[in-house]
Parts: C-alpha cells; sequence; structure tokens
C-alpha cells in the first residue's frame, strides 16, 4: 500500500509536467494545425533561464518567472513571426521539418550559452512523512502550480474575448474571420500562452533533475503522447490525460522496468491513433 | 517523364561508376571506412525516400527496421553462424515482416502517422533493450575484417540495387498509385487507387531497404547494442538528409545523404562543438523548410528550367510556351466574337 500511494504521488508530479507541455503542444496545433517539435526546447530555455536567475542574479525560484515569462516570450514571438506564420500555407511535412530544425537549433544555440554539462541548482528537499509514505513537497509545489496554470488558461481561454478568439480560430479558421475575429492576433496569443506553459514546466524540470540541452527533446515526445491520448488540439481531455498517462509510467516504472515504463507511454500513443485517432477528449470542441 | 528517366539512370549508371571508382582507390582503412558508412547512410536515406518521399508518408520510424535489419544479421551471423548473404537476407526479411506490424498506421495521417511510427521506434527501442539477445549490455559477434573491400562492395552494390528499384517502382504502376497518394489521398482513393495496398507495397520496399542496410552496419561494427542500433538518429538523419537532397526525387536522398554525412564528418574532423554542429543543422534545416521546399534537387531543376528558357526567348524564334492543356489565348477570343 506504501509503494502504491508512493508511486501515485510520483506520478502525479510527473502529471503536472506533462499536462503543462501537452497544453504547450495542443495549443499550437488547434489553432495553427502544426506539431511543434521545439516545445520541448522552449521548456529547456525555461529551465536554464530559471537556473541563471537562481544561481546569477540570486532570485529566489518562484521570483525566477519574472525572467523566464519574458525570455520565453519574446523567443515565442520571434519563432512565431519567422517560422510559423510564414509556413502557415506550406506542406505539413515542411513545417514539421521547420519544427525540427528550430529544436536542432535551439539545442545548439543553448549548448553555446550554458554549455553542455550538466547543469542543477539546489533543490527543494522537504517531504511529509506519513507512517512509510514519503510525500516531497516539490510533488505537491508541481501539482499545485498545474492546477493553477491551468485554472488560469482556462480563465483565458473561457472568460477573456483574446481566449475566446482563440478558441474561435482553433475551431473554424475561416468562419472566425468571418466573425470578426484577428486571427493573426488569436495565433499569435496561443503561442505565447503556449511557451509561457513551457517556461513553467522548465521550472519544474529544474527541480526534478539535472539540466542538459537536451532534456526537453527526450519530454517532448511524452507530451505528444498526452497531447494524441487527449486528442490533438483539445484541452478538456488533457488533465485526465496527463494523470492516466503519469499514473501508468510510474506504476510500470516501480512494478516492472524503467525502459518498459517508457514504452507503455508510447504504447498508449499507438492504442489510441488504433482504436480512437481522436483521442479520448470527449466532446468535440476543440481547444 | 521518359527522358527524365532516362537522364536519371544515365546518373544512376554513372553514381555506380563512380562508387566503383571510389571502391578502387587506395586510401587508408580508415578513410575507407568511413567512406563505406557514408554509403550505408546514403542507402539508408534512399529506403526513408521511398516511405516519405515517393509515397509522401511522414515517418519518424526508420530507426525501427534498421535495428530490426542490425540484430537480424548480427544475430544470424553470431548466433547460427550463417554467412554475410544470408545474413543480411535474414535482416531484409526480419526488417519487411516489422514493417507489417506498422501497416495498421496508415489509418492515422500527416503528422499523426509522424508520431504514430516515432511512437513505434521508441517502444522497439525500450523492448529490445529488455528482451533482445544481450539485452541493454549488446551482443558481440564476427565482424568484416578491417582491411576487407567487402562491406564497401555490399554497400555499393546494396545502394545501385536500391536506386534501381526506386526507378523500377517509378515507372511502374505502382509508382503513380504513389504519386497520387502523395498529392491527395481522398482524391486518389475516389478514382480506385489501391491506396492501402500501394503504401503497404511503399512500406515493406522501404522497410527492406533499410533493414539491408542495417544489417550491413551491424556486420561492420562487431558489437551491437539497443542504443546503437536502434538509436533515433537513424529515423531522423535520413529524413532530414532527404528533405535537404530534395524530397520524392530519386537523386535527392543520394546527394542529400552525401552532403549529410561529408557535413557531420567534416564538424567531427574540423574540431567544432557539438553545439555548432546543431546550429548549423538547425539552420539549414530550417532554410530548406522555408526556402527551398524542395531541396537541392529542386532548387537545380529550377535554375536549370530558368536557363533552358532564357535561351529559347532569347532566340526570339520561340515565344514563350503556352499554359499547357490550354488553347492560345487569341483563338479563344477569336472564335467567341464569331459565334
Amino acid at each position: 500500500m506504501e509503494t502504491f500511494i508512493q508511486m501515485s504521488v510520483l506520478g502525479l508530479s510527473n502529471a503536472a509536467v506533462y499536462v503543462l507541455l501537452g497544453i504547450s503542444v495542443s495549443l499550437i496545433f488547434g489553432v495553427l494545425g502544426v506539431l511543434n517539435f521545439a516545445q520541448g526546447d522552449f521548456m529547456t530555455l525555461g529551465a536554464y533561464v530559471g537556473y541563471s536567475a537562481v544561481t546569477a542574479i540570486g532570485l529566489s525560484i518562484a521570483a525566477s518567472v519574472v525572467l523566464i515569462f519574458p525570455a520565453l516570450i519574446v523567443v515565442g514571438v520571434i519563432f512565431y513571426f519567422t517560422v510559423l506564420r510564414p509556413m502557415r500555407n506550406h506542406q505539413h511535412e515542411m513545417v514539421l521539418v521547420a519544427t525540427f530544425g528550430t529544436a536542432l537549433l535551439m539545442q545548439g544555440l543553448i549548448g553555446l550559452a550554458w554549455g553542455g554539462d550538466p547543469l542543477g541548482i539546489e533543490r527543494i528537499t522537504g517531504a511529509w512523512r506519513i507512517d512509510n509514505v514519503t510525500i516531497p513537497h516539490v510533488a505537491l509545489i508541481n501539482i499545485a502550480l498545474a492546477a493553477i496554470a491551468l485554472f488560469g488558461l482556462m480563465i483565458t481561454l473561457n472568460r477573456t474575448s483574446l481566449g475566446r478568439s482563440v478558441r474561435a480560430t482553433a475551431q473554424d479558421r475561416i468562419g472566425a474571420q468571418l466573425a470578426g475575429v484577428d486571427t493573426n492576433r488569436a495565433e499569435l496569443t496561443a503561442v505565447v500562452l503556449s511557451v509561457a506553459l513551457s517556461g513553467l514546466a522548465g521550472l519544474m524540470i529544474l527541480q526534478r533533475e539535472l539540466l542538459t540541452p537536451q532534456v526537453g527533446f527526450e519530454l517532448v515526445l511524452k507530451a505528444f503522447a498526452v497531447a494524441i491520448v487527449a486528442g490533438l488540439g483539445r484541452i478538456n481531455g488533457l488533465l485526465p490525460a496527463a494523470i492516466v498517462i503519469g499514473l501508468m509510467e510510474s506504476a510500470v516504472a516501480t512494478y516492472a522496468s524503467e525502459s518498459l515504463a517508457t514504452a507503455t507511454v508510447f504504447l498508449a500513443v499507438v492504442l489510441t491513433l488504433l482504436i480512437r485517432p481522436q483521442g479520448f477528449g470527449g466532446s468535440r470542441v476543440r481547444v | 517523364m521518359t527522358s527524365s528517366l532516362r537522364s536519371t539512370m544515365i546518373a544512376t549508371g554513372g553514381g555506380a561508376l563512380l562508387l566503383v571508382v571510389l571502391g578502387t582507390l587506395p586510401m587508408s582503412a580508415y578513410v575507407d571506412g568511413r567512406i563505406t558508412q557514408a554509403v550505408i547512410f546514403v542507402g539508408l536515406a534512399i529506403s526513408w525516400n521511398v516511405i516519405g518521399g515517393f509515397a509522401g508518408q511522414l515517418s519518424i520510424g526508420q530507426a525501427a527496421f534498421f535495428g530490426v535489419g542490425a540484430y537480424g544479421a548480427a544475430e544470424a551471423v553470431g548466433s547460427h553462424g550463417l554467412g554475410t548473404l544470408p545474413a543480411l537476407g535474414v535482416a531484409v526479411v526480419l526488417a519487411a515482416v516489422a514493417a507489417l506490424i506498422v501497416v495498421p498506421c496508415f489509418r492515422a495521417r500527416g503528422a499523426y502517422f509522424a508520431v504514430l511510427t516515432l511512437a513505434l521506434a521508441a517502444i522497439a527501442m525500450r523492448v529490445a533493450e529488455r528482451y533482445a539477445p544481450g539485452g541493454n549490455s549488446g551482443i558481440f559477434y564476427e565482424a568484416f575484417e578491417i582491411d576487407s573491400s567487402m562491406p564497401y562492395l555490399l554497400a555499393a552494390g546494396g545502394v545501385v540495387v536500391a536506386m534501381a528499384l526506386c526507378v523500377f517502382v517509378l515507372r511502374s504502376k505502382m509508382g503513380r498509385g504513389l504519386a497520387a497518394v502523395r498529392m491527395d489521398l481522398d482524391a486518389a482513393r475516389s478514382v480506385g487507387v489501391r491506396d492501402m495496398a500501394t503504401r503497404t507495397q511503399a512500406l515493406l520496399l522501404s522497410a527492406a531497404i533499410a533493414g539491408y542496410f542495417g544489417g550491413l552496419y551491424a556486420l561492420t561494427l562487431g558489437f551491437l547494442d539497443p542504443g546503437t542500433a536502434f538509436s533515433l538518429d537513424w529515423s531522423v538523419a535520413p529524413l532530414l538528409a532527404v528533405v535537404l537532397g530534395g524530397m520524392g526525387t530519386l537523386l535527392g536522398p543520394v546527394i542529400g545523404g552525401a552532403i549529410w554525412f561529408g557535413l557531420e564528418e567534416a564538424i567531427t574532423q574540423l574540431g567544432f562543438t557539438s553545439d555548432t554542429a546543431l546550429i548549423l543543422q538547425g539552420a539549414i534545416l530550417l532554410g530548406i523548410a522555408l526556402a527551398a521546399p524542395r531541396g537541392i534537387v529542386g532548387v537545380a531543376t529550377d535554375l536549370w528550367r530558368l536557363y533552358r528558357d532564357r535561351d529559347r526567348g532569347e532566340d526570339g524564334a520561340d515565344p514563350p510556351p503556352a499554359v499547357e492543356g490550354r488553347p492560345p489565348a487569341s483563338a479563344e477570343t477569336g472564335s467567341g466574337v464569331a459565334s
């Protein structure tokens, strides 16, 4: 039983990272129809900026977001105007290739700026002990952060006019244009929201593992997995999908083996695409 | 069409000749070994071009077939004492069988297909880590002699055969089916192209070629572990090389593969850091995707056409050709007035 609870906490903490990255992927896919291979590298950049904010400037981890968000938004806006918008009407193969190129470029630039050696900060090590179960504070912070971010995103998408324009664009670009929605602005908004959430995920990664320039690229595949199981472009199903995948992964890692855990995540993708390609997100409303 | 095919076949023959000359040049064993690796990489790029270029199915799972071929050949030599050629045969067959598992993935399209194949290749690696002979720590077996010219000959021969197969496929009904599927799957279906069968054939051919070169790669090593055989690089690098060379063209994978491999080699030799290499590769990909989506071959074709048409224009004798399939504008208006 202790193992089970322990495993669940770990799984939920992973799910917090996955849900943020999954939403990042889904937002851009929903609005622009692009599967962004560089999404994980935005997260990496966020983590590295956070690292520098803590070690070089001496900010606290929580305060480092004041640097992470602006940095990522600048990069995201550049990415949108140089890659996503010019390629809006290109073949989707070439857009995938372009995001892939962006991913390599960012990994190279990050490596150049911070070096390839693994970096890390002093982590929050505190934990609660209940009988034999250890619940690290970090796990709870991650879960809380993800919940707050999700709540904020939902408010933005459902209650603000900018957010509603994002949803309208995702549902039907031409229809939205006919109704007077500025779809360019909606796209930019989606990209900015997406990179900001990735940066937040980077903050969690900073607490979880040592940074290398490749850390995000390895995680982006899992983000794709979560987004596909939920249904690409659907935000509604993301939370349950992330929780299921996070728990599944941590269960297989605990009771079977680490390498099979990763395989299970991808197996979930394969089964989803074969059984229900539109994902398990439920309603037909996207974003 | 025929003339372009003829010129392609001449180019293939020329390429084969070049490969033979390259092989006979006296060079150090190291350089020879690198050239063999380059030719193997070109072979893998050709294999990806069949599914990614001709069929237009953006697969990121070629590592699975490459790895299965590699393990197949390694095991055939190491545990069953087979000769080189039978071992390569085993590699081809196993890779093709593995491809049959991927066939249901054709239900997914575009980005979904890409992620699906990526996921399958990742699963293949994890499964190999756990269940392949030797597990995570890998297997040892007998490789080629260090100064043998056998691996080079097999690689060069493989590339020539693969190119010939590609030419043959493009000329056949299957090639036209693939072109239709690539351009518009639904339209192809509606005019009766057997899209599933066509795509399956392309996948099988692609996997078989990848398996051959995977097996050959393994036989040049003498040691194999899942990380080497199923590395994500085998999925991604051929894709990038073909994009660079020109997707769906016959010569694209050869040119792109040679340049990509040469680039990586030059970066290592010149002592650049891996970061510089990543930046360079990323910039190349972005440049190609943004400015020249048809790759080097596409750009070269455009330039050649421009050159040819400019000559014609200067003559003054030939007016620029009318839009194909439409009568000249004057005839149209003339008849309109008459009636």
